[in-house]
Parts: C-alpha cells; sequence; structure tokens
C-alpha cells in the first residue's frame, strides 16, 4: 500500500511540474505554423462544381466547341491558309457578350512582344545565326493573317486582338444552354521551326529540297470558359501551354499530291488518298499486334523526294471527343503501325519518320508507342482514342490529341549511341503519355503547368521502368536532390504559374514526378496510391481538373491525410534532411537510476521506498547489478506468471534511444535500417506524422537481442534528403574522394 | 550550382519556344586535406560532350558508359586529363595521380590526386577541358585550401585561375 502510494505521489507530483515548468515560460501567442496544419487556407472553397471531394459536381459545366475546317498546305511557299466554321455550346449557367479565340501564332508576329519579356541582358556568346536574329534580320512575320470573322449568315463580326488573344463581339447575348456559330477566314506563313526549336514549323533539308511539316496551334482556337477562371485568356508567351475545350472536328487538308499525312481524328477517305499497296499493308498493320507493319517504305518514300508534284489531293478526318488538332505531312515520311490490344478493344499505334530517322525509328517508335498506351491505360483508363502517332521531328519533343513530335535522330551515317536511343525512348513515352494528361485528363497548362507534366512524366517514369527496369529515368526522388538542395532564390514552389517559374525542368517536370513516386512507393504504398491515382483520371476525363481535385480525391480515395505533404512539396521549396542526432546506450537494472534519486528526494521521498522497478540506465555499473533482464526478479516472476516457458520467448538485451534531428523543412518518414554485429539487417519506416509534435527532433527506445553495429536513414535515396551526412551512425567521417579511393584501390 | 540533367536541358528546349541555349559546363572540386598532406580533385564533365571531345581529338567514334566503351578507357582519360589540366603549387607543375572514374546520369566523375602537399603559397590551376570542341565551354573551378572557398568560372582564352595564399 505504501508503495502504491508513493508511486501515485510521484505520478501526481511529476504533473505538477510539468505544469509550473510552463507557466514559467516568457508568454508569447504564436499562429499554428504546424506542418501537418490542413490546407483550408490554400485550397480554394469547394462548391458543387468542384466538389470538397475533389470530384466534379453536380453543377459543374463545360462548354463545348465543334470546329469544320478547310486547310490548305502549301509547299511552295510555306504559306498555310484555312477556312473554319466555329460551334460553340455554351454549357454554362452564365450568359456570354464575347467569345475569346487564341492566336498562338501571333507570338511569331512582327510586332510579338515576347522578345520584349526577357529582361537577361546579353548573351554570354553569340552564334553567328543568333546575332544576325537578334540584331541584323528584319523579324519573320509568322503572325496570323485574319481575313474575315463573320457569323453563320455572312454578315461581319466585330473582333479586337490583344497580342495573342482575341474578342469576338456577339451580335446578341449568347444565353446559358444556347449555341452560336461562325466562321473565321485566315492565313499564315509558317516558320522554319529548327532555329529557335519552336512547337510547330517545317524543317528544310537541303539535300534533297524537301519540307517535314509538324503543324500545330495553326487555327484559331477557343479559349476556355471554366467553372474557376471565367475565360482563361492570360496571354500566350511561348512557354505557358495551352487551356482548350473538347469538341468534335471535320477536317479537309490539301497537300501536294505526293505528300504522305496524318492528323488527329479518323482518315474518312483512305481510298481516296492512300494507294492500293498501301490500303493493303494498312490492313496487314490493323492485324498485326505482335510487331509493326510498313505501310509507306523507305524505297518508296526516297523516290517521292525525288519530285515535286504540282497537283494536290485532300485528306478528311473526322475527330470526336478531342481538345485540338495538329497534323504532320511530308514527301519523305515513312509510315508504319501497329495495332494494340486495350482490354480488347483495339487501337493503332503508328510512326512517321524520314529516312533520316533510320534505323532507329523503325526499331523502336512505334513499338514504344504501343507500350506506352498499354501502361498508361492500366494506370488511369482504357485509351479512348483508336490511335497514336509518333512523328520524328528535330529537336522536337510536342504533344497534340493522338499525334506527338518526338526527337532522336541517329548520325549521317545511321549509327547512334544508348543515349540517342534512350533520349528517343524517353520522349515518345513523354509526349505519347500526354493524350492522357492533358489531352484527356484536361488540366489547364497555362496556369499549371505541372499538372499534366509532373503527372505526366510520373507514369512515364513507370512506363520507362517497365520497358527497362535499369532505364535512367531522371525522375526519381534521387534525381531531384541538386535541384532541391540548389540556390533558393532559383527556385520556385510547384504551385506556382508556369510562366514564372525558374528552372522549368526540374519545377514543373522531375519535382513533381519524384514528389508522386516517393507518394507510391514509401508513403503510400502501391494499392492505395495507384486506386486513388486511378479515381482522380477517370473523375476528370475529358474534364478540366484543379489541383485541389488533384490532391482532394488522393486523400478522398486513399485515407491517408496528404495535406502535409502537398504543403510541403507542392507549396513551398523546403527540402528534406534527416538525421540521427545521437544514440544513447542503456543497461536494464533494477537499480534506482540517477534520475529516479533525484526526483523522489525533490519531494522528500527516501529513496528505499521507491517501489521496485526496471530501468533503462547509463550510470555507471555496480558491482551486483543484473546482467541480463532475467537478473531482476521482478521481471521474471511476472514473465514466469505469464508465460509457460520463459526460456520461449525473446527477451533484448540492448538498449538504445535514438535522437533523430531534423535539419530540413520537409516533414517524411524517417526510414531507418540496422545493421546488427552479425551481418543481419532490420528496417523500419516510422510514418511522418512521428514528426507532428515537435518537428525538429524526436526520440525512439530500441530494445535489441543483438548489439546493433551501424544506423542508416534511407539507405536507398527513397525521400530526396539533402545531406547524407548524417543519415549514419556511427558517423563516418570518410570523405566521398577517400572512399572512392579506396574503392579503386581494391580493384 | 545545380547541374541539370541533359534529360531535363533537351526537354527545356524542346518543349519551349524561348531560345534556350544548352549549357556546357564543367565543375570541379580542388580540396587541400593537409592530414594525408594530399590534394583531392573531383572533376565533373557530362559524358556526350566528352565523347564528342574524344571524337574529335583521336578522328575515331568512342562509346563513352556504354558496354562498348573501349578497354583502356582509364588510360585514354588519364591521358586527356593530363593534357587538358593542371595544377601548378608554388610554381612547380605537379604529378596528378589519377585514380579512376565513375559514372553518375550524364556525367563522368573524375577522381584525381596530388601527394606531398604541405604548405600552398600559390596555386595555378589550368583548366582546358573540352575547349577544343565546344568553344562556348565554361570549366568551374572551386577551391578549398586552407580552409578558404573560392570559385572561378574559365572559359577557353581565360582558362588559368591562379591564387595566391
Amino acid at each position: 500500500m505504501k508503495y502504491i502510494y508513493s508511486l501515485i505521489t510521484l505520478i501526481f507530483l511529476g504533473f505538477s511540474t510539468l505544469v509550473i515548468a510552463q507557466e514559467n515560460q516568457i508568454k508569447k501567442g504564436h499562429t499554428n505554423t504546424n506542418k501537418f496544419k490542413q490546407l483550408k487556407d490554400e485550397f480554394a472553397t469547394p462548391n458543387t462544381q468542384h466538389t470538397a471531394s475533389g470530384a466534379p459536381g453536380i453543377n459543374y459545366t463545360q462548354q463545348q466547341v465543334d470546329y469544320k475546317m478547310d486547310i490548305i498546305l502549301n509547299d511552295t511557299n510555306q504559306k498555310l491558309s484555312g477556312h473554319e466554321t466555329i460551334t460553340y455550346h455554351n454549357n454554362s449557367k452564365d450568359n456570354l457578350r464575347y467569345l475569346w479565340v487564341q492566336l498562338d501564332q501571333n507570338k511569331r508576329a512582327h510586332n510579338s512582344k515576347s522578345p520584349d519579356i526577357e529582361g537577361n541582358g546579353p548573351e554570354i556568346l553569340y552564334s553567328p545565326e543568333k546575332f544576325a536574329a537578334d540584331f541584323i534580320d528584319k523579324s519573320f512575320d509568322g503572325g496570323f493573317h485574319i481575313v474575315h470573322v463573320k457569323d453563320s449568315k455572312n454578315n461581319d463580326l466585330k473582333f479586337k486582338i490583344n497580342q495573342t488573344m482575341m474578342r469576338i463581339e456577339l451580335p446578341q447575348v449568347l444565353l446559358s444552354g444556347k449555341r452560336f456559330k461562325f466562321q473565321i477566314k485566315w492565313w499564315y506563313q509558317i516558320n522554319n521551326h529548327v532555329p529557335q526549336r519552336d512547337r510547330s514549323g517545317y524543317e528544310h533539308f537541303d539535300k534533297d529540297g524537301n519540307n517535314l511539316y509538324v503543324i500545330a496551334q495553326f487555327y484559331p482556337r477557343l479559349a476556355v470558359y471554366n467553372n474557376v477562371e471565367g475565360w482563361q485568356n492570360m496571354q500566350f508567351w511561348g512557354r505557358s501551354e495551352f487551356a482548350l475545350e473538347f469538341g468534335n472536328f471535320l477536317v479537309n487538308i490539301t497537300t501536294p499530291k505526293d505528300h504522305i499525312l496524318n492528323a488527329t481524328g479518323v482518315l474518312t477517305n483512305e481510298k481516296k488518298v492512300l494507294t492500293k499497296t498501301q490500303l493493303e499493308r494498312l490492313k496487314k498493320a490493323r492485324n498485326s499486334y505482335d510487331k509493326p507493319v510498313i505501310i509507306v517504305t523507305q524505297e518508296e518514300a526516297i523516290e517521292a523526294e525525288k519530285n515535286k508534284s504540282t497537283e494536290t489531293k485532300t485528306w478528311s478526318f473526322d475527330a470526336k471527343n478531342v481538345r485540338d488538332f495538329a497534323f504532320a505531312s511530308s514527301r519523305k515520311f515513312i509510315w508504319d503501325g501497329m495495332a494494340v490490344d486495350i482490354n480488347g478493344k483495339s487501337v493503332m499505334a503508328y510512326s512517321l519518320y524520314p529516312k533520316e530517322g533510320n534505323p532507329l525509328w523503325e526499331k523502336f517508335s512505334t513499338v514504344v508507342v504501343a507500350h506506352t498506351l498499354k501502361e498508361y491505360s492500366s494506370y488511369t483508363f482504357d485509351y479512348p482514342y483508336h490511335k497514336a502517332i509518333s512523328v520524328h521531328s528535330k529537336n522536337q519533343g510536342m504533344e497534340y490529341p493522338q499525334i506527338c513530335w518526338n526527337y532522336g535522330r541517329p548520325r549521317p551515317d545511321g549509327t547512334y549511341d544508348d543515349r540517342t536511343r534512350d533520349a528517343m525512348i524517353g520522349v515518345i513515352t513523354h509526349e505519347v503519355g500526354h493524350n492522357f494528361f492533358p489531352m484527356i485528363v484536361n488540366s489547364d497548362e497555362r496556369q499549371w503547368t505541372w499538372m499534366d507534366e509532373g503527372l505526366n512524366s510520373f507514369i512515364e517514369t513507370l512506363t520507362e521502368l517497365s520497358f527497362d527496369e535499369d532505364f535512367d529515368t531522371g525522375n526519381l526522388p534521387k534525381d531531384i536532390i541538386p535541384y532541391m538542395d540548389g540556390n533558393q532564390s532559383n527556385i520556385s514552389p510547384i504551385m506556382t504559374q508556369g510562366g514564372s517559374v525558374h528552372q522549368f525542368g526540374p519545377n514543373a517536370y522531375t519535382k513533381p514526378a519524384a514528389g508522386l513516386y516517393l507518394l507510391r512507393e514509401t508513403i503510400m504504398g502501391h494499392e492505395l496510391f495507384d486506386y486513388a491515382f486511378k479515381t482522380y483520371a477517370q473523375r476528370w476525363m475529358f474534364k478540366h481538373p484543379t489541383p485541389e481535385d488533384f490532391f482532394r480525391t488522393m486523400e478522398d480515395a486513399s485515407a491517408v491525410d496528404l495535406d502535409w505533404f502537398w504543403r510541403g512539396w507542392f507549396y513551398t521549396t523546403d527540402f528534406t534532411d534527416i538525421g540521427i542526432k545521437t544514440v544513447n546506450q542503456y543497461r536494464v537494472t533494477n537499480k534506482p537510476t540517477k534520475e529516479i534519486i533525484k526526483l523522489a528526494t525533490s519531494y522528500g521521498i527516501p529513496v528505499a521506498q521507491i517501489r521496485p522497478a526496471i530501468y533503462l540506465s547509463t550510470d555507471p555499473k555496480k558491482e551486483g547489478e543484473p546482467q541480463t533482464p532475467l537478473d531482476i526478479k521482478l521481471l521474471k516472476d511476472f514473465l514466469d506468471n505469464k508465460y509457460e516457458n520463459v526460456s520461449n520467448i525473446e527477451i533484448p538485451k540492448y538498449f538504445y534511444e535514438i535522437i533523430f534531428e531534423k535539419p530540413g523543412g520537409l516533414v517524411m518518414p524517417i526510414i531507418v535500417e540496422y545493421t546488427y554485429d552479425d551481418g543481419t539487417k532490420k528496417s523500419k519506416t516510422y510514418p511522418a506524422e512521428i514528426w507532428r509534435k515537435n518537428e525538429h527532433e524526436v526520440k525512439k527506445v530500441i530494445a535489441s537481442q543483438k548489439e546493433i553495429k551501424t544506423i542508416k536513414i534511407d539507405p536507398n535515396m527513397e525521400t530526396a534528403d539533402v545531406n547524407i551526412e548524417n543519415n549514419i551512425w556511427p558517423r563516418e567521417f570518410k570523405s566521398e574522394f577517400d572512399k572512392k579511393k579506396d574503392e579503386f584501390l581494391r580493384q | 550550382m545545380n547541374i541539370i540533367s541533359t534529360k531535363i536541358l533537351i526537354y527545356l528546349f524542346a518543349l519551349s519556344s524561348f531560345s534556350i541555349h544548352k549549357y556546357y559546363i564543367s565543375i570541379t572540386h580542388i580540396k587541400h586535406v593537409p592530414k594525408q598532406e594530399t590534394i583531392q580533385v573531383i572533376l565533373r564533365v557530362f559524358i556526350d560532350d566528352l565523347q564528342e571531345e574524344l571524337h574529335q581529338l583521336n578522328q575515331s567514334k568512342i562509346e563513352l558508359g556504354t558496354n562498348r566503351e573501349p578497354k583502356n578507357i582509364d588510360f585514354i582519360y588519364e591521358e586527356y586529363i593530363n593534357d587538358n589540366f593542371s595544377i601548378n603549387i608554388n610554381k612547380k607543375k605537379q604529378n596528378l595521380t589519377y585514380l579512376g572514374k565513375s559514372y553518375t546520369d550524364d556525367m563522368v566523375v573524375f577522381y584525381i590526386e596530388i601527394i606531398n602537399v604541405k604548405d600552398i603559397k600559390e596555386l595555378k590551376i589550368v583548366n582546358n577541358i573540352l575547349y577544343s570542341s565546344f568553344p562556348e565551354q565554361e570549366n568551374i573551378v572551386k577551391v578549398n585550401i586552407n580552409n578558404q572557398h573560392k570559385s572561378y568560372i574559365l572559359y577557353k582564352n581565360h582558362s588559368i585561375a591562379l591564387i595566391n595564399y
């Protein structure tokens, strides 16, 4: 009774000292800066359009825009002209006074303001081409010439062009639920895309005098009117890509008769534009699921290069439910294709390339397209379109619905090294992958580059690793360390508008991709992550999601609180640095330790009256103290009572207190690997929530039967820890150089 | 200084309509370790740039960091470094001991040592790495001697750093 009394007193008094200690502190308030604070302040308030669960709500609306276009590609003077009839469906609840149309080619107009916003001063050095382009040449005028804008009855409509945006005045207010039909006639001078690495244009081949056209962003396109931005009419300065509405396209493209062309949509007059032989080969390709079939051969392409037909032919395409339309055309094209089985549905994978792309292209392009469609479908939804085309284009990696431009050109003698091959496989995977993000999961890239580039680079990474498990994706958490460890004035939070970010590539591609990889591999696990990611993709298929829709869905479908992760990884430029501060070794004893004696005496309790207990002690060992836990009678009696045979149970001999420190701003799980004196290893992951009350330092007590030799944090570099010197105990004082030197000497 | 992987650079200029040119850089860390009486040099260059340079110098195709790499590659590297990189201490040219190399992502990392280094009053670094093929090459040199950190950017016709202590 006495014992129990003193124990209760001790516990009670212990609480009292805690209270007194707190009251002695200087009183100063603070706001909630906890790393686990929910993102209520950062996220937009949910509503019935974009719901709190991250799904589209009952009042979500989206416009539809249909186009009928007649396009003429003039290869003699590289002029592209077109006439389009646009049907705008106002599905929103709002009445509209005007429509905004995007004129991307005006970025290349002689009076474009894009060069005016570059404020970096002179280059370190200039190539003659660059010097001439910057200071001598009259600027190329690649801007749109709008011939007219008329309503369906051929009455002129008033319009105003503001750089890359054109406002069209409606004759009367366009009521909610109504549609408006109008026409635009236009032309522009096609640019050579090679010197400035433009996304659209032609490449000229001096040897045979032919052009290879990759044509995109080429027609006046309706801007998005959505539930969060209203009109997305932020100017196109050149970098931040597009926001577009879905709709149906009927397009006729007239080219020289000897061109081979492909585009977004179903080719509806293939019997008219292809030869009998080509049609037969195409039929074969449609039934070939194991390897590509050549539809236009290299020999035929070389033959076509020699003549420049003055006759024309017209290719007709029908594209349903796409957000954009693009095409590629040239005499130089070799064409191959194969069928891909997507859950029982047949989809075609095609490639178009000049002989300059071979032998690399015939070997890899179509095969990579097919692999990409399968892998992406498994992480999102079954690819809903009928085809995906990879077009060879110098220096280009750019995506449009069902068609994309990709680089990867062997040396003139046809040889290539592994890096050229891998870069090509990487870019084809990436650009074909864009069919899913943003061509179908249609986020707003003008505002948030990362939403499609980051998500796409992430699935690209998984797809590349399934193509070749040793593929250097460059998108893993370890790959983003140099960026995250860099000069803070030169990095931006991921949640920054695309045009304003520093270091575009690492910011919008690698960091979000590495972050999602980390979430999947380390924080959530494959099953929870994949289900949630798929839910997001399927909820927002053919719709316009916002960042919150993604963040909320990932939690909604997994029951994993991720606000701390979004906050750190997406909203800040904080980095991971977790280390081992110290490790204290304890022994087990029944002799009261200094700490308990001090506490007891401060309340006047004699040492003899302290209840028998077990202590973890660092005090110097005295004679007669127990060697093992079982030497302590108190414990032995307890265990004998509880277990039938004590010799069968595992009783730890070694006791450690590990103090983890976190100099980095990000909270992360602590992944610890213990190596024992017999060489065996054990891993343990403490969830990130371990930092919820003290984000600088946390302590863990480890009991072990075997002596621990080394402790390592994040041994497989999963968390992008920028400083690994503090990741190991006992500390290694060997520098990177000395370790490498040892390694070389051993060889 | 961040080293952006070439893959990211490719994305950068491929997806951007701005004329962002690729950066041609190398980074060299030079550190004096008084305890060992050594100078440790770690030199990082982009593999594809070095491959191009060795093509041009040897007039033959070499693949670096792949299974088609020549067997005597360390000899080729050692010779190339000795021809294009030198360190003088107190006006005396030093012997560079080439320890080895490793490949990481898109870079080759060389480990080079100078032994019997005691008192450093003057240090001269000449770095002509990659200038033959890439006139716009910038060679960044970071020096840590007597716990003083200094950093230099060397260009083709400006390839020498001279430091007095």
